[in-house]
């Protein structure tokens, strides 16, 4: 039975009733702090789209107050903060060895463990490579920033070490949304982690969603932001056992190490990047994907090659904040009035000109980045899936009304139905009196008109019944369960949840592991020594080494069977074609004799039969 | 993940019991034929003689030979293994002879078109599942969880 708090309460007393519990991973570097330290400690900046950068606010003359302030802009600019400045090589230099002293001093270090490499298969791996290249081209936040970043925060986190969340209270169609948003000085997740991205400043949000009963508040429902998921799959119920750890009243939440995203369980998840690619090369992908999976009976789960597979670690082994944890919560309420959150529209951290958006800093809590209104915050309900679920005391009474509706409907109906058939019988008998009189064809042919628009209009009439009936059956049937208080599955509007990976699929020998390291790079290496070495023959050469280090990789991953079925058939299918291509006249001419026998065999047995 | 073979609405395949598709027959006897072509064909360069690399091609020619009648035997008593080897087999002489059609002189086409069936005939996935390379279509596949509570 869940703790229930008064609906009268405060919101300060309602958020901290439900705070969540925070589990971090070892070696994370940054934990939520407040935004006005933040904001204190960064300048303020703007960019304007002819690739100009002009500083605004120097660091130490920037607060909230003067964040907030009016300013003009041309189209296509962003205004942003940047918490760690442009760094010179002895700056960098000087940061990297910090940060490595910072580690021991804290004695919080990441260990990724045997096999992170060896998760994804060799294509995957090519395109994990391609995608740390492409960082080259598109805009990034520089090296040494995160190491920078994580020096200063831990200056800060020094000199004051308070963990605050921004907790909102929103009221929306009888439900009470307590949202959590923690704000980081950093998102380390590729430099730290080996994740997709950095990024200075990160927000992440924790929901809880209360109805009242008796005047109190009752936690139903609990949705956590995470990379992937949307609407209903964000959230689980309060008594959802599989999923939702609770200690007393607190979710427990696990949190990705350096991107922060949040998870139900324990464990390591993967994430997956979508490559940028034409929607039409995405609709050729995923019609070969089906004929693969269908046409060839290949069968397997359907999963796009356009997307890049990265691990997020939620370990939770790290530091723990919350009630009853050795670090604890200071609340900070926010709403629309809060100046910060609704006056500035700009990025909380560095605009890297990223096109892709994956380094740029994300924006506050009410807007996305490009000043537009954030949809988790003005649809919190929408955000998980519950703009369609009513609070639970609310449910019956609205199934009642809709019954109520329903029968009232059908009791109209059971009245017009039989008026609207006697119409259309006697219009069949004007019109069968019509019948054999040449001089009524005009009026015979406007009665055929109208009785077949009478006829349609009671057979909409019938069928809107037929179907009433059927809809009010499953009304009465959920509102005899409601009654009746039986439990619903509080699982069942879960499509697709948040697994982490099966530690089979986790965790490769070292010798996969030392094949996933140098496999990439000695295909390159193959491929320059045969351009090189053997230039008559590169191309068949190619083709067996690529087709050995396929094979060679699913021998350590375990998928040898799988594999060698897979370069069977896309080989045999490059056979049938050549096949086609140098036999076309013997393959037409053989299908012509099946084809005249098939139907001289149908034939035969129609005579026989 | 375990697999649940014996739930209601799963098929038990017993491979012992599992029928033979035709498919199946056919590249068996395939398999077993190619066989007997290489055993002859070894046996004859043996036979008539000749320096010592024509005598071990003749020798390994009869040893392939040995090897792909066990793969086809193994095939029509639709062994796991044999659907393995047949599958690496069919990778091997496809690729030989594709590159021959690309890049070089003189490619079997009997012997890409032979492969190709093969493969094709082995690869449906009823065909993987009566060979126990793969679970049935409709086998549960289900993970260890907690049972999960009912609300209070």
């Amino acid at each position: 039975m869940p703790s229930r708090v008064a609906a009268t309460a405060t919101d300060v007393e309602i958020l901290r009733a439900f705070e969540p519990i925070v589990r971090y991973t070892q070696g994370e570097k940054f934990f939520p702090m407040d935004v006005e330290r933040y904001v204190l400690a960064s300048s303020l900046w703007l960019y304007i789209p002819d690739g100009t950068d002009e500083e605004l606010v120097p660091e130490g003359a920037l607060t909230t107050d003067v964040l907030v302030e009016q300013r003009e802009a041309p189209f296509g600019s962003f205004f942003y903060l940047r918490f760690i400045g442009a760094l010179d090589l002895q700056e960098s230099a000087q940061v990297l060895v910090g940060q490595r002293q910072l580690a021991k001093r804290q004695q919080s270090e990441f260990h990724a463990g045997v096999g992170r490499l060896a998760r994804g298969g060799l294509l995957p791996r090519l395109g994990d490579g391609l995608f740390s290249l492409s960082l080259l081209l598109r805009g990034k936040v520089p090296g040494a920033t995160a190491a920078a970043a994580a020096l200063k925060y831990a200056e800060m986190r020094e000199a004051d070490e308070t963990y605050v969340y921004q907790g909102r209270v929103a009221r929306q169609s009888g439900w009470t949304i307590c949202q959590y948003w923690f704000f980081f000085a950093y998102n380390p997740w590729r430099s730290g982690f080996h994740g997709v991205n950095d990024h200075e400043s990160d927000w992440e949000m924790v929901s809880v969603y209360l109805y009242e009963e008796s005047g109190e508040l009752v936690p139903e429902w609990v949705a956590y932001a995470s990379h992937d998921f949307h609407g209903a799959d964000l959230r689980r119920r309060w008594d959802d056992r599989v999923d939702l750890e609770l200690e007393g009243d607190h979710p427990v939440v696990y949190a990705g190490a350096g991107s922060h995203a949040s998870y139900f369980r324990r464990g390591e998840y993967q994430a997956e990047v979508p490559i940028p690619a034409p929607q039409r090369v995405k609709r050729v992908v995923e019609a070969m994907g089906d004929f693969w999976r269908e046409r060839l009976g290949q069968g397997g789960e359907a999963s796009s090659p356009l997307r890049i597979p990265f691990i997020d670690f939620a370990r939770g082994d790290g530091l723990a904040i919350g009630p009853g944890q050795p670090q604890e919560w200071t609340p900070n309420v926010i709403d629309e009035t809060t100046p910060w959150a609704s006056r500035y529209r700009g990025l909380w951290g560095l605009y890297a000109q990223d096109p892709i958006a994956g380094e740029n800093a994300p924006a506050g809590p009410m807007y996305d980045r490009d000043g537009s209104p954030r949809p988790s915050w003005f649809n919190p309900l929408g955000f998980a899936g519950l703009d369609r679920v009513p609070p639970p005391p609310r449910e019956l009474e609205v199934l009642e009304g809709e019954c109520a509706r329903l029968e009232a409907r059908q009791s109209e109906l059971d009245r017009v139905i039989p008026e609207e058939t006697s119409m259309l019988q006697e219009l069949g008998v004007r019109l069968r009196s019509m019948h054999g009189s040449p001089h009524l064809a005009t009026e015979s042919a406007k009665l055929e008109a109208e009785a077949a628009e009478q006829a349609a209009r009671l057979t909409g009439l019938r069928k809107e019944r037929a179907e009433n009936e059927a809809v009010l059956e499953g009304i009465r049937r959920r509102i005899e369960h409601l009654r009746t208080g039986a439990p619903d599955d509080p699982r069942a509007h879960i499509r697709h949840a948040a697994e982490p990976v099966p530690v089979s699929k986790m965790r490769f020998d070292r010798a996969a592991e030392l094949w996933a390291a140098f496999s990439i790079s000695a295909l390159l290496i193959g491929l320059a020594v045969l351009i090189l070495a053997a230039p008559r023959n590169v191309w068949s050469a190619v083709i067996v080494l690529v087709i050995v280090f396929i094979v060679g990789e699913s021998i350590l991953r375990g998928t040898f069977i799988r594999t060698v079925n897979r370069v069977a058939v896309i080989l045999a299918l490059v056979a049938v074609f050549v096949l086609f291509v140098q036999y076309w006249k013997f393959v037409f001419v053989a299908l012509l004799v099946g084809l005249a026998g098939f139907l001289l065999l149908q034939r035969l047995r129609e005579l026989r039969a | 993940m375990e697999l649940q073979e014996n739930q209601p609405g799963a098929t038990v395949v017993s491979r012992s019991a599992a029928k033979r598709p035709l498919a199946v027959t056919l590249v068996g006897i395939l398999g077993l034929g190619a066989g007997v072509y290489y055993i002859v064909d070894g046996v004859l360069v043996i036979v008539s003689g000749g320096d010592t690399s024509k005598l071990a091609g003749g020798a390994f020619e009869l040893a392939l030979g040995v090897l792909v009648i066990g793969i086809g035997a193994g095939v029509l008593r639709m062994r796991r293994w044999a659907w393995v080897a047949f599958m690496t087999w069919a990778v091997v002489g496809l690729t030989q002879q594709l590159l021959r059609h690309f890049f070089y002189d003189h490619p079997n086409y009997v012997a890409m078109a032979l492969n190709t069936v093969a493969v094709l005939a082995l690869t449906p996935l009823d065909v993987q599942a009566a060979f126990g390379v793969r679970p049935p279509r409709n086998a549960r596949l289900v993970h260890a969880v907690p049972s999960r509570s009912h609300r209070n």
